[in-house]
């Protein structure tokens, strides 16, 4: 809520009652090639997501230029390289960007060094399109390993978008007293988990069905609508092979409408809210579950 | 209190709702196998519970005038005591889970007691008083449970989901007076919701259901069980469903179960004072074939 306290920051900027941010992953058909290069010869497969780069990526562009929306993208360094005239036009669009190593590979496997190569190429690469400063991480799949907020900062990411289990930003610990903002997300509000199907690799892995566009909209709108009753922070993701299509572009259009309607939404990129919660809230409420975690836990984690 | 119009429920009321959630938080098979602790991110998603869920059902329920019981592994208990104790503190019942959410059936007798012992101290020392309910964690629970319970003085379970209405426990071929609960899989809302990446939940990654599905489903089994006069129970996770969007679901749920009037909301042990009050009413009635006509 936009009331707060006197004394106390509001919790989001100019009277906003509520923060929306649209995020985009753009992994193209490292999706499939990134666990398992081996498959780079399914051609059927792999132009499902070379869709998302031809049609789905710039119809997204059309549809947030439309509304005046800033979202965020993610990009492997290997797809910023492949796909360089698409994402200098999200540049030039004024989006914020964010990376996701260099070929979506799981840190929770690879040795420390190897995790610290792979972060300062993706960096590099970001770096190729816009100045540093603002730059975000989302994790590919897998666990967050011990040390990998420290290396981020280090390599000069200061936000992420990894972790479900939060309604706001919080902080994870990072060393030396420092913090990353964590902008979570939730399943429901990611269009892959709910529309993505393909034959072989399986997607999802037990091929259930493609369910009712409209009911899933719905879904994401009883979302919308309990995180602007209590002023939270929603996080959507979204892919352009998924909803980048004819068919589905209208469920990114009414979300969005649905958002901007009443004008209380603060439609944002992950690094303005992460540098606003910075910032306002400068560290999470005694309780919360990371620092839970931190008090309890047997095990060395940051 | 004497038996309704139906005989069955007090106060003339025609069916019976024993709304029930179960604040697993983190607790469960990778906190029990200890790999939990190198899982940070699933740690804080179940921890989403206790932190952000529970305080958006208590004031759910304060709003809707409803009572509820909380179903809690007695480490949460040990870990958010205040919370449990605001539970407690507004006219809910807390009610044993494990203390990390064991399952039952992979215990020995002994390990069993030795979580049951356990708990019921914390219990003891965080809410003032050990536990009278009980529902089985994650799947079945052990052939000796039962008499475990009935041993402790705990005057329900809610594992099982074999009747529409509550019965006494059969032990050692004698008619206990361990109360259960029958909890039907259809209002368990892991069927619906629940969704891991890693390990992945479900098995298949399948989708999450739309929500007004489940909430159609829901309130379909409302009206079946008031129709047959039953009780009803809720299997439902902080975590999973009081999400901001999945709680105006919950809110819509409630209304459309308050909206029939002549329900009776009871906590677990009120319904088992009830059916132990009233024995014979709840004796489990064969199959009634007697009733049946063939065309």
């Amino acid at each position: 809520m936009s009331a707060s306290p006197e004394g106390t920051p509001p919790r989001w900027p100019d009277g906003a009652r509520y923060a929306v941010v649209v995020t985009v992953n753009f992994d193209a058909e490292l999706v499939i090639t990134g666990p398992e290069p081996s498959a780079a010869t399914l051609q059927k497969t792999l132009s499902i997501f070379r869709y998302g780069g031809l049609r789905g990526a710039p119809r997204f562009l059309e549809v947030f230029a439309d509304r005046g929306v800033h979202a965020t993208w993610f990009v492997p360094g290997a797809i910023v390289r492949e796909y360089r005239g698409v994402l200098e036009r999200v540049v030039a669009h004024g989006h914020g960007l964010g990376a996701r190593g260099e070929r979506l590979e799981r840190f929770d496997t690879l040795p420390e060094s190897e995790r610290l190569r792979v972060l300062r190429a993706a960096h590099a690469s970001l770096v190729e399109l816009a100045p540093p400063g603002s730059f975000g991480f989302r994790l590919p799949g897998g666990e967050w390993p011990p040390g990998l907020g420290a290396q981020l900062l280090d390599v000069g990411f200061t936000w992420s978008s990894s972790w479900v289990g939060d309604d706001l930003p919080f902080f994870l610990p990072a060393g030396e007293g420092r913090a990353v903002v964590e902008v979570p997300f939730a399943h429901v509000l990611d269009d892959r988990r709910a529309f993505a199907w393909n034959f072989s690799p399986p997607i999802p892995l037990g091929h259930s069905r493609i369910p009712s566009y409209e009911e899933v909209l719905e879904s994401w709108l009883y979302e919308l609508e309990g995180c602007r009753r209590e002023g939270l922070c929603l996080v959507l993701q979204l892919h352009p092979e998924v909803t980048g299509t004819p068919g589905r572009i209208d469920l990114v259009r009414r979300f969005l409408d649905a958002t901007l309607r009443d004008g209380e939404a603060w439609v944002a990129t992950g690094a303005e809210v992460a540098s606003w919660w910075a910032a306002a809230h400068g560290a999470d409420q005694p309780g919360h579950p990371v620092e839970l975690l931190r008090r309890v836990s047997p095990a060395t984690l940051w | 209190m004497s038996a309704g119009a139906g005989g069955v429920w007090p106060h003339g009321q025609r069916s019976c709702v024993s709304l029930a959630f179960d604040v697993d938080g983190p607790t469960g098979s990778a906190m029990v196998d200890g790999s939990i602790w190198h899982m940070p991110r699933y740690f804080v998603q179940g921890a989403y519970g206790p932190y952000r869920a529970v305080p958006r059902i208590l004031d759910l329920l304060e709003r809707t005038g409803v009572k509820a019981t909380f179903y809690v592994p007695a480490w949460v208990v040990e870990h958010w005591p205040d919370l449990c104790r605001a539970v407690v503190a507004a006219g809910h019942e807390v009610a044993h889970h494990g203390y990390k959410h064991e399952r039952y059936v992979d215990l020995s007798v002994e390990a069993q007691e030795a979580v049951l012992n356990r708990s019921q101290e914390i219990f003891a020392d965080v809410l003032g008083a050990p536990a009278v309910g009980y529902r089985t964690p994650t799947g079945d629970w052990h052939e000796e449970t039962p008499r475990l319970l009935a041993e402790r003085g705990f005057l329900y379970s809610s594992s099982l989901r074999d009747d529409d209405r509550p019965y006494r426990h059969v032990i050692g071929g004698v008619t206990s007076s361990l109360v259960e609960i029958p909890a039907p899989v259809e209002l368990d809302d892991y069927a619906y919701f629940a969704f891991t990446e890693e390990p992945a939940f479900p098995k298949g990654h399948d989708r999450v259901a739309p929500y007004r599905a489940a909430l159609s489903n829901w309130c379909a089994e409302f009206d079946g069980s008031h129709q047959v006069g039953g009780c009803l129970t809720t299997t439902f996770h902080p975590k999973v469903s009081a999400t901001p969007g999945r709680a105006l679901v919950l809110e819509a749920f409630v209304e459309h179960m308050r909206a029939a009037r002549d329900c009776w909301f009871a906590t677990g042990s009120e319904i088992a004072r009830w059916v132990l009050g009233h024995p014979a009413t709840f004796d489990r009635p064969p199959p009634p074939w007697e009733n049946l006509t063939p065309a």
